[in-house]
C-alpha cells in the first residue's frame, strides 16, 4: 500500500503525470506511488496518451522481477485505481444547468435558482462539460466540490488513506494549471478543507491534526498555441493564449485570499516566448499538446515533495517558485530540490538517472533489437556468458537462457517500445530551442524514433556536450559486464537482458560520458 | 580505415623469410695452410750469424778442376768467402783440407789449391775419406751449432765401396742427429784425371761448352734454413744452380693443409662433424649413441720446400695418438683405410672407433714418409750420374752418383720420416 | 589474463617456454640423432633454432596483432570481421608453418636427415606457429573476441 498520492488535474496534471511516469521510469521516482486523475474531458489527447503511457509502464514493470544494484529503471511501483479518471459526469452531454438540476430549482426554490443565474451565464450554465470548463473555472469549482466517494477512484483514495494512522503518513500531491479550466477548478476545490486534508478519513482528533500532508503544484502559464481557432469554434467557449496571463493573476489573488490547506505549494512557470506546444483545440482529442519541460519541472516538485517535504503543523504554507533563470535550460537551472544544501547532488542525481536511461532505451531499441536476430550473436562476449542461441524442447531452459524465445522476447519488445515512447518524450521537450539537456538529435531522427547503429554511431556518445564516444564503446561495456551472477544468474533471460543494458548504461555513463551517479543513488 | 592487416602480414612473411635466409648456406671455406713446427720448416733469422767450415778434397782428381786458371772451380773457391761474409751477419769462414785425413788450413794455404801441389800432400791424396769431416775439431762434432755449415766440396768418391761408408757416416754424424744434408752441383772446366770410375783413372778435358764440363759438389751438413740461405746467397752467382740443390732434412713441408671430414653416406652415418675448438687443423666429431664409431676422410695438400724431394705419396705413413690427460700414446683408434693421391694431394680413409665408452677422445693423427724409400731421385740427379763412366761413355758424369743420393735419401727417410701433415681431432662418444 | 597489457607478456612467455623446450631438448636430441653430411651439429642446431625462432617471433606478433585488434573499440560489435581476422591469422600461421617446414627442408638437402627428423621439425614448426596462435588465443584473447577462436564458437 502506498502512502504516497498524486492527483494530476487537468490537461496539465495528465501531462505532468506523463512527465512523473518517465521520471519514474528512468528511476527517479519514489518506491510506491498512487496515482489518479481527475478530468472531464475523457477524450483529451493529453489524457489519453497518459492514461496509454501509464498501462504500459506498469505492464513492463510487471515482467521485471529481477534487478542488479543500480538497475532503476522502472523501480516505481505506480498503483493506479480502476478507472484512473475521475470523468466527474457520467453523462457526456452534462451541462452546469442541469447539473444542478436548475429547472426543478426554479420551481422548488426560485430564489437560489436566481442566485445561480446571477453568477453564471447562460452560456456557462447551458455548455456541455465533456471537453472540459473551457477555462471556466467557475464551473468546475461547482461539479467537483462533492465527489462521488463510494466508486473508484476517490474509494480507494479515501480507503488507503483511513489505513494510516498518524499524522502527515499520506503525502497528497495535486497538480493542475492556475489557468484554465480544470485545473484551475479542481487544485483549490481539493485543496479545501473537508475534500482531503481534514476528510473524515485523514482527520486526527476532530480536526487538530491530518493524516494527509498535501502539497500542490499550480502550473503557471508556459505554453501558447496557435490562434487559428476554426470558425465552427469561434461561437462556443475556449481559451486563448491571451487569456492566460489575466486568469493567472486572479488566480493568484484568489489563492493569497483564500484559505487552502496546502503544506507546501510549488508554481511553476515560463513566459510565453517560443512555447509552442501545438495547435488550438478546445478540448478531447485534438487538445493533444506537445511536451515541455514546464511539465518536468513540476513533476520534479512532485519528487522533491515526496522526498523531503517534512509532515507537521505549521502556521503557513511553505511556498515554492521556480521559473527559468536565462535563456537555457540546463541542468543547473533545473528545480530539484527545495533544500539550497543538495540542490547540486540532486542536479547530478537527476541527470544521471536521465542519461542512463536515455542510453538504455535507446541501445535497447536500436542493438537490443539488432541482437535479438543477428545470427552471429552467439559469438559476442555479453551474449554468450548469459545466453544461448538455440534451445530446442526445455520451456525452463528457454525462459532463462534464450532472449529470442517468444515469451521473453516479447518482453523485450514491450519494453523496446515503452523506451521509444520515452525517448519521443524526451525529443520533444528538447524540440524547444532553450532546452540544452540533452543532445538528443544525435539518437532521434525527424520523427523522434531511434537512429540505427548504423545511421548514428557516434550519437550515443555525444548525448552529454564535451563527450565523444561510439556505440562500439558501448557493446564493449556490455562485456565487460559478463556473466551476470548472483540472483540474476537464475532469472530470466529477458530480466537479464535488462539487467545488461541497465548496468552497461551505468558504465558507459560514468567511463565514456564522465557522468557520475552521486553517492546514494 | 584501412585495415592493417595485410600490412602487417606482409611485414611478418618478409620477416621469416629473412630470419631464414640469415641461415643462407655458406660457402665452402678454403682450408688454411698451416705451419707447425712439429711439421713445417720453421721460420728463423735469416741475418743470423753464419760459421762455414769448408772442407777443400785435395786429391788428386780434384786437381783437373783447378788446372785450368779460369775455372768455375777455382772462381768459387776464390769467392766462397766473400760471398759468405757479404750475405751474413758475423759470418766466419774456417778451411780444412782433406784426402786421407783432414786438418785446417789457413786461408793463405787454402789459396793455393789453385796450384798441384795442394793435391799431392803426402797421408792425403790417396783416399778421399770424406767422414774424415765429421771428425775434424771439437766444434764440428757439436751437433747443435745451428749457425755452422760445413762445406765439403769434393767430386765425392774416389772408389765404389766409399759410398757405404760416406752414407753411414753422414746417417750417424748428421741425419741422426737433427742435422741435414744438401748437395749442389757445380759444373766446372776439367783438365786431369777422372778418378771415380770403375776403370783406371782416365784423362779428360773439357771443352768450351758447359755441356764439356764436369760436376764438383758442395756436400753441406747443418740447418737446412742455412743452408738454403747460404744456398740463396751462392745463387747469385752465374755457375750456381739453385734448382741443382737438393736439401735432404727432416722437415720438407713449408706449409699444409688438411680437410677431416666424415665420410659420405653409409660410412659416416654415425658420426656427425660439430664445431672444433677453432684453431685450424682442429676437426671435431660426434658418435651418436650405440655406434662403434665412423669413417673419415682427410684430404692433404703439402708444399714442399724448393730443394726439398718429392715423395711417393702412397708411401705415406699414417700414425695417430691418443693425447688424452696431455700423455702422447700411439693409438689403434684410428686406422688407415686407404690412402691415394688425389688431384692437389692425397686422401686418406681411416676408421675411427674409440675402444670405450660415453667420454671425450682427443687424439693426434700424422702423416709421414715412410720407412721405405719414399723419397724420388729428383731428374736432374740421373743426369750427373753414371753406374760406369768411361773416357768414351758418360765421362763428364760422377760414378754412382744417384746412388749416393739414393741412400742418402732412404737413410733419411728411415732415420726421420719427415712428417707432411698432422691434424687434432676430438671425438665425443654419446653413449 | 585477458587484460591488456597483460596478455602481450603471458604470451611472450609461452612463447618463450615452448621455443625453449623445442630448441634445447628436443634440438639436442636432433643434434645427436640427425645424420649431417656437410654442417657440424652446432650449425644445424644453430640453423634449427633460428628458423623455429623467427616461426616463434611470428607467431607471437601474430597474438599481438589479435589481442590489440580485440581491445578495439570499432570491433567490439563486428563479430563476423573478428572471426573472419582470427580465420585469417590462423590460416596465416598455418601457411608459416608450411613455410618453416620448406626453409628448413631445403637447408637441409644436402643432409641425411630421415621423415622423423622432419617430422620432429614439423612438430616444432607447429607448436610455435598455429598451435601456439590457437592456444594463445584461446587462453588470453580479449573478451571481446574471445569467442572468435576455433573452439570455443
Amino acid at each position: 500500500m502506498s502512502n504516497l498520492f498524486y492527483i494530476g488535474i487537468g490537461g496539465t496534471g495528465a501531462r505532468v503525470a506523463e512527465a512523473l511516469v518517465h521520471l519514474c521510469a528512468a528511476g527517479h521516482g519514489p518506491s510506491d506511488l498512487f496515482l489518479f486523475l481527475v478530468d472531464p474531458d475523457e477524450g483529451n489527447g493529453n489524457l489519453s496518451r497518459t492514461k496509454t503511457l501509464i498501462a504500459k509502464y506498469q505492464d513492463v514493470r510487471r515482467r521485471i522481477k529481477d534487478r542488479a544494484e543500480g538497475v532503476n529503471f522502472f523501480r516505481t511501483n505506480i498503483v493506479t485505481p480502476d478507472p484512473l479518471v475521475w470523468t466527474i459526469f457520467s453523462d457526456q452531454n452534462m451541462a452546469l444547468s442541469r447539473y444542478i438540476g436548475l429547472s426543478n430549482m426554479k420551481l422548488t426554490d426560485p430564489a437560489l435558482a436566481q442566485l445561480a443565474e446571477a453568477l453564471f451565464s447562460q452560456e456557462e450554465l447551458n455548455t456541455a462539460l465533456n471537453e472540459g470548463f473551457r477555462g471556466h473555472p467557475s464551473i468546475g469549482a461547482v461539479v467537483m466540490a462533492r465527489p462521488d466517494e463510494t466508486r473508484d477512484p476517490w474509494k480507494t483514495f479515501y480507503d488507503q488513506i483511513a489505513n494510516l494512522t498518524r499524522p502527515g503518513d499520506a503525502k497528497v500531491f495535486l497538480v493542475g494549471s492556475i489557468f484554465g479550466g480544470t485545473g484551475a477548478a479542481g487544485v483549490p476545490t481539493f485543496a479545501s478543507e473537508k475534500l482531503i486534508k481534514f476528510h473524515k478519513t485523514a482527520s486526527i482528533e476532530e480536526g487538530k491534526s491530518s493524516k494527509v500532508h498535501l502539497g500542490g503544484c499550480l502550473v503557471l502559464p508556459y505554453f501558447t498555441f496557435s490562434l487559428d481557432v476554426p470558425e465552427a469554434e469561434r461561437q462556443r467557449m475556449h481559451v486563448t493564449p491571451s487569456d492566460f496571463p489575466l486568469a493567472t493573476r486572479a488566480a493568484l489573488q484568489y489563492y493569497a485570499l483564500r484559505k487552502l490547506n496546502f503544506d507546501d505549494v510549488y508554481l511553476v512557470g515560463d513566459s510565453l516566448q517560443d512555447g509552442r506546444v501545438g495547435d488550438f483545440a478546445p478540448g478531447a482529442a485534438r487538445q493533444d499538446n506537445s511536451p515541455h519541460y514546464i511539465e518536468m519541472a513540476s513533476a520534479l516538485a512532485a519528487v522533491d515533495f515526496f522526498a523531503r517535504s517534512e509532515p507537521g503543523m505549521r502556521p503557513a504554507a511553505n511556498y515554492f517558485t521556480a521559473a527559468r533563470a536565462g535563456d537555457e535550460i540546463t541542468w543547473s537551472g533545473l528545480p530539484v530540490s527545495r533544500s539550497v544544501a543538495n540542490i547540486k547532488q540532486e542536479q547530478d542525481r537527476l541527470r544521471h538517472r536521465l542519461v542512463t536511461s536515455t542510453l538504455f532505451f535507446y541501445s535497447l531499441c536500436t542493438y537490443g533489437r539488432e541482437a535479438l536476430v543477428d545470427s552471429d550473436i552467439g559469438r559476442q562476449y555479453w551474449y554468450k556468458e548469459n545466453f544461448r542461441l538455440r534451445i530446442k524442447g526445455n520451456e525452463d531452459e528457454s525462459v532463462r537462457y534464450d532472449p529470442r524465445g517468444s515469451t521473453q522476447k516479447d518482453i523485450l519488445e514491450r519494453i523496446a517500445a515503452y523506451g521509444e515512447l520515452f525517448l519521443e518524450w524526451l525529443g520533444r521537450i528538447h524540440q524547444h530551442p532553450q532546452v540544452k539537456l540533452l543532445d538528443v538529435r544525435k539518437i532521434l531522427d525527424s520523427e523522434l524514433k531511434p537512429l540505427t547503429r548504423a545511421q548514428a554511431p557516434r550519437g550515443i556518445g555525444s548525448l552529454v556536450g564535451g563527450r565523444e564516444a561510439t556505440f562500439d564503446a558501448f557493446i564493449q561495456d556490455l562485456d565487460s559486464v559478463g556473466e551476470l551472477r548472483g540472483n540474476l544468474a537464475a532469472a530470466t533471460a529477458a530480466d537479464k537482458y535488462v539487467n545488461l543494458y541497465g548496468l552497461a548504461s551505468n558504465r558507459y555513463a560514468r567511463t565514456r560520458l564522465d557522468v557520475q551517479a552521486p553517492e546514494g543513488n | 580505415m584501412r585495415h592493417p592487416r595485410s600490412e602487417f602480414a606482409v611485414a611478418a612473411f618478409a620477416l621469416v623469410i629473412a630470419g631464414a635466409l640469415s641461415c643462407h648456406k655458406e660457402k665452402p671455406v678454403a682450408p688454411v695452410a698451416l705451419r707447425d713446427p712439429e711439421i713445417t720448416i720453421v721460420d728463423h733469422d735469416v741475418k743470423a750469424r753464419l760459421a762455414v767450415d769448408v772442407c777443400l778434397d785435395a786429391t788428386p782428381s780434384m786437381w783437373g778442376f783447378a788446372s785450368d786458371p779460369d775455372a768455375v772451380y777455382l772462381r768459387l773457391l776464390d769467392e766462397l768467402e766473400a760471398v759468405v761474409q757479404n750475405g751474413f751477419n758475423a759470418a766466419s769462414v774456417r778451411y780444412f783440407k782433406f784426402g786421407e785425413t783432414i786438418r785446417q788450413v789457413e786461408r793463405s794455404e787454402f789459396k793455393l789449391a789453385r796450384t798441384e801441389g795442394f793435391y799431392r800432400e803426402p797421408a792425403m791424396f790417396k783416399n778421399t775419406n770424406i767422414e774424415k769431416v765429421f771428425t775434424r775439431d771439437q766444434e764440428a762434432s757439436s751437433a747443435n751449432d745451428r749457425d755452422r755449415i760445413t762445406i765439403v766440396v769434393t767430386d765425392l768418391f774416389q772408389h765404389d765401396r766409399d759410398i757405404n761408408l760416406v752414407t753411414d757416416a753422414i746417417r750417424k754424424n748428421c741425419l741422426s742427429r737433427n742435422c741435414s744434408v744438401g748437395i749442389l752441383p757445380i759444373l766446372s772446366q776439367f783438365d786431369g784425371l777422372v778418378y771415380d770410375a770403375k776403370v783406371p783413372a782416365f784423362p779428360y778435358r773439357s771443352g768450351a761448352g758447359e755441356a764439356t764440363f764436369r760436376p764438383f759438389y758442395l756436400l753441406m751438413f747443418g740447418d737446412q734454413n742455412r743452408m738454403q740461405d747460404l744456398v740463396s746467397v751462392l745463387s747469385s752467382k752465374p755457375y750456381v744452380k739453385r734448382d741443382r740443390f737438393l736439401l735432404i732434412s727432416q722437415r720438407i713441408v713449408t706449409h699444409y693443409t688438411i680437410d677431416v671430414r666424415k665420410a659420405p653416406r653409409e660410412d659416416g652415418r654415425s658420426l656427425n662433424a660439430v664445431a672444433s675448438r677453432g684453431t685450424p687443423g682442429t676437426f671435431a666429431f660426434a658418435i651418436k649413441k650405440d655406434a662403434a664409431g665412423g669413417a673419415i676422410l682427410a684430404n692433404v695438400t703439402t708444399t714442399l720446400c724448393d730443394a726439398c724431394p718429392l715423395f711417393d705419396p702412397s708411401k705415406l705413413e699414417f700414425a695417430a695418438f691418443s693425447t688424452k690427460d696431455r700423455q702422447r700414446k700411439e693409438t689403434t683408434d684410428l686406422v688407415l683405410e686407404s690412402l691415394a693421391p688425389a688431384p692437389s694431394g692425397l686422401s686418406a680413409r681411416i676408421r675411427l672407433s674409440p675402444a670405450g665408452g660415453k667420454g671425450e677422445y682427443p687424439y693426434d693423427i700424422v702423416f709421414r714418409t715412410g720407412r721405405l724409400s719414399p723419397f724420388l731421385v729428383p731428374t736432374w740427379v740421373d743426369s750427373l750420374s753414371s753406374e760406369n763412366p768411361t773416357r768414351d761413355h758418360d765421362s763428364t758424369r760422377t760414378l754412382n752418383f744417384r746412388q749416393f743420393v739414393e741412400r742418402l735419401l732412404n737413410a733419411n727417410a728411415a732415420l726421420n720420416q719427415p712428417p707432411v701433415a698432422r691434424a687434432s681431432l676430438f671425438v665425443r662418444k654419446l653413449g | 589474463m585477458r587484460k591488456t597489457p597483460l596478455n602481450y607478456f603471458v604470451s611472450l612467455a609461452a612463447t618463450g617456454v615452448i621455443w625453449f623446450f623445442v630448441a634445447v631438448p628436443v634440438g639436442n636430441y636432433l643434434g645427436d640423432n640427425v645424420v649431417l653430411e656437410t654442417l657440424t651439429t652446432e650449425k644445424f642446431l644453430s640453423w634449427y633454432r633460428t628458423v623455429l625462432g623467427c616461426a616463434a617471433l611470428l607467431g607471437w606478433l601474430a597474438c599481438v596483432y589479435w589481442f590489440f585488434y580485440g581491445t578495439r573499440e570499432a570491433n567490439a560489435g563486428n563479430m563476423k570481421g573478428a572471426c573472419r581476422v582470427w580465420n585469417f591469422w590462423f590460416a596465416g600461421e598455418l601457411v608459416v608453418g608450411v613455410a618453416v617446414m620448406a626453409v628448413f627442408v631445403y637447408l637441409c638437402l644436402s643432409e641425411a636427415l630421415v621423415l622423423v627428423d622432419y617430422l620432429i621439425v614439423a612438430m616444432g614448426a607447429s607448436l610455435l606457429t598455429w598451435a601456439l596462435f590457437w592456444l594463445c588465443t584461446w587462453i588470453l584473447s580479449p573478451r571481446a573476441v574471445m569467442y572468435c577462436v576455433l573452439g570455443r564458437r
